[in-house]
């Protein structure tokens, strides 16, 4: 008995003339329209907005907080199961007998480029030291935040957040690309990947949605980043020139305000055009390779100056804690609770106070103590030892909270990147096994990723706890967190160049991402045409 | 950060989290297609090189 041939006939229609020349006008006006109507919508009523996504969010990540936990488990699961089958684990993407395009070294570089991003020039310090004050083993209260103690559960999740996981979720989507580019001679785009299942069905409407999906994706995960970065952009240029009209001073630190916000983002998108303009295939070449020269300096700076040996025995056993917790890290998901499973799980002196309780118990941000000075009445008049029951029995609401917040806006930010990065992944990596693939993008870019976190956060950490810090770091906004160590590791001239130096890395690392978000989208939108 | 800050991110970060909800489905649709393409794959590899051989 033979198995019929795989469908690889997909035809998608492209435009022969006019401005959509060389694209499929339906996936470029379907994805046009979605993103010019949200924006409108945010830009005309932002209180509107916010405040319908915001309700929209919680409501559906009541309901799938525990699918995005679940199915991030399992691509790691899945990946791992594929690589290590030999029948599948061996199999060369490309033609027979044909050696990779890149050679090992280019491949790494190329990967730890299209890894290294601004996400990790605003979250190498923001994202140990936010996990060292609350993390779910804090929420538990098994350990008190921003303490020695707190150190490991805090790189546990570090790790999580960016390790296998992350990478995972890139390569879900580079692998499927890649596979049928290289051994079916299919187009390098969204839609391929779901041939198998639905054959083709995927050249009308079907098809259309899929790419738009990735598409939409994509540009919300792209301005995300963005948002974050043009925000370190002017804490950097604030750290340098001090110019309070780009900040909102009301608040306890100071903030970019909306009108720097504004000039950054402005700035940003000029260079960023200019770099279009000037040829984007050698534009963005040549700024990824400054990114990558200029991230080893500020690396080596951290090396010698900051703390080192801190740094790479957190490196070591926060390895360790990882591995061993792996499973429960991949799969243990939370949900909502309800009032009334709360009020179950009350004592029964608390019982009547229940929804006095609710708020202040069930609050992932909050602590012990701010729960007890937020009562009023009775309720604050209850012995210590059954507020103490009362507070643990929200415990579950508040790890469902964190969860939400935390670990599944990660997931999201990776999964809407994933055609992003997963396209590059698979540019490179012609002629190479699944094998191959799975473990050099899964496991080394991790390894690399969690260095980069234990020698800039590490230090960070390490200035808190022994150093003269003095809760300096922890008390900066997140994007301004970088600069503030930075401030109290160094001084003088250094300082301020390093500081120069980091906003220009910054700057790059901003243009590189829209360029290259662009150059992914066109991709996509002209069916998988390079 | 996720702490619920109130600052201009949060709306982008909800829009964020929202729209990659459907492309999350896709890429575990994504994962059943791999499975099933690597394994028919191997088989027609398999058929493909007996009937060779029996040629």
């Amino acid at each position: 008995m033979s198995i019929k041939q795989p469908f690889t006939d997909l035809e998608i229609k492209r435009s022969s003339d006019g401005f959509y020349e060389g694209h499929s006008v339906e996936i470029a006006l379907l994805s046009k329209a979605i993103m010019v109507g949200l924006v409108l919508w945010a830009l005309v009523w932002p209180a509107n907005a916010n405040g319908v996504l915001g309700s929209l969010n919680s409501r559906l990540l009541e309901t799938f907080n525990v699918f995005y936990i679940l199915i991030v488990g399992f691509f790691i699961f899945f990946l791992v199961v594929v690589a290590l089958l030999p029948g599948t684990g061996k199999k060369v993407m490309g033609p027979p007998g044909e050696a990779p395009e890149f050679s090992n070294f280019s491949w790494f570089s190329m990967m730890f480029g299209a890894g290294l991003g601004v996400g990790l020039m605003v979250f190498a310090t923001a994202e140990p030291l936010g996990l060292w004050g609350s993390n779910p083993v804090v929420i538990a209260q098994e350990v008190a935040p921003n303490t020695e103690a707190a150190l490991q559960s805090g790189y546990r999740y570090t790790f999580l957040h960016y390790g296998f996981h992350a990478w995972a979720i890139y390569v879900v989507t580079g692998l499927s690309l890649a596979y049928y580019a290289y051994t079916r001679n299919m187009p390098l785009t969204i839609r391929t990947a779901l041939t198998p299942l639905f054959g083709k069905l995927l050249n009308g409407f079907l098809g259309h949605v899929v790419d738009v999906l990735g598409v939409v994706a994509t540009i919300l995960g792209v301005s995300v980043t963005i948002g974050y970065g043009v925000s370190q952009f002017i804490d950097g240029v604030y750290a340098i020139t001090g110019m309070d009209w780009m900040m909102d001073m009301t608040g306890e630190a100071p903030a970019p305000g909306t009108v720097g916000l504004l000039a950054g983002l402005f700035v940003i998108m000029g260079l960023s055009i200019i770099s279009a303009v000037s040829g984007v295939g050698r534009g963005v070449k040549y700024l990824s390779n400054l990114n990558l020269v200029l991230s080893l300096i500020l690396l080596l700076t951290f090396v010698v100056f900051g703390s080192f040996l801190f740094a790479m025995s957190t490196y070591a056993s926060a390895l360790v804690d990882y591995m061993l917790h792996f499973i429960s890290l991949s799969f243990g998901a939370f949900g909502p609770q309800s009032a009334a499973e709360f009020a179950a799980a009350l004592p029964s002196e608390a019982a009547p106070f229940a929804d006095a309780l609710r708020g202040g118990a069930t609050n992932a941000w909050g602590s012990f103590a701010g729960f007890k000075s937020g009562l009023e009445g009775d309720a604050a008049a209850l012995p210590d030892e059954v507020l103490t029951a009362a507070y643990a029995a929200g415990e579950p609401a508040r790890q469902f909270g964190w969860q939400a917040g935390w670990t599944t806006f990660y997931w999201a930010w990776w999964i809407a990147f994933s055609p992003f990065v997963g396209l590059f992944l698979a540019r490179i990596s012609k002629g190479r096994t699944v094998r191959e693939f799975i473990v050099g993008c899964v496991f080394a870019p991790a390894l690399v990723c969690f260095a980069w976190m234990t020698i800039l956060g590490g230090t960070a950490i390490d200035l808190e706890l022994t150093g003269g810090a003095d809760g300096a770091i922890i008390g900066a906004s997140n994007t301004a967190k970088l600069f503030v160590t930075l401030g109290q590791m160094i001084e003088g001239g250094l300082l301020q160049g390093l500081t120069i130096m980091c906003v220009v890395l910054i700057m790059t690392f901003l243009v590189t991402s829209a360029d290259s978000g662009i150059l992914v989208m066109n991709t996509i939108m002209s069916g998988g045409d390079q | 950060m996720a702490a619920g800050e109130n600052n201009p991110m949060d709306a982008l970060r909800n829009a964020m989290i929202i729209g990659a909800l459907p492309f999350t489905m896709v890429m575990g649709l994504m994962c059943v297609a791999l499975a099933k393409a690597l394994y028919r794959d191997s088989h027609r590899e398999k058929s493909g090189v007996a009937a060779e051989a029996a040629e």
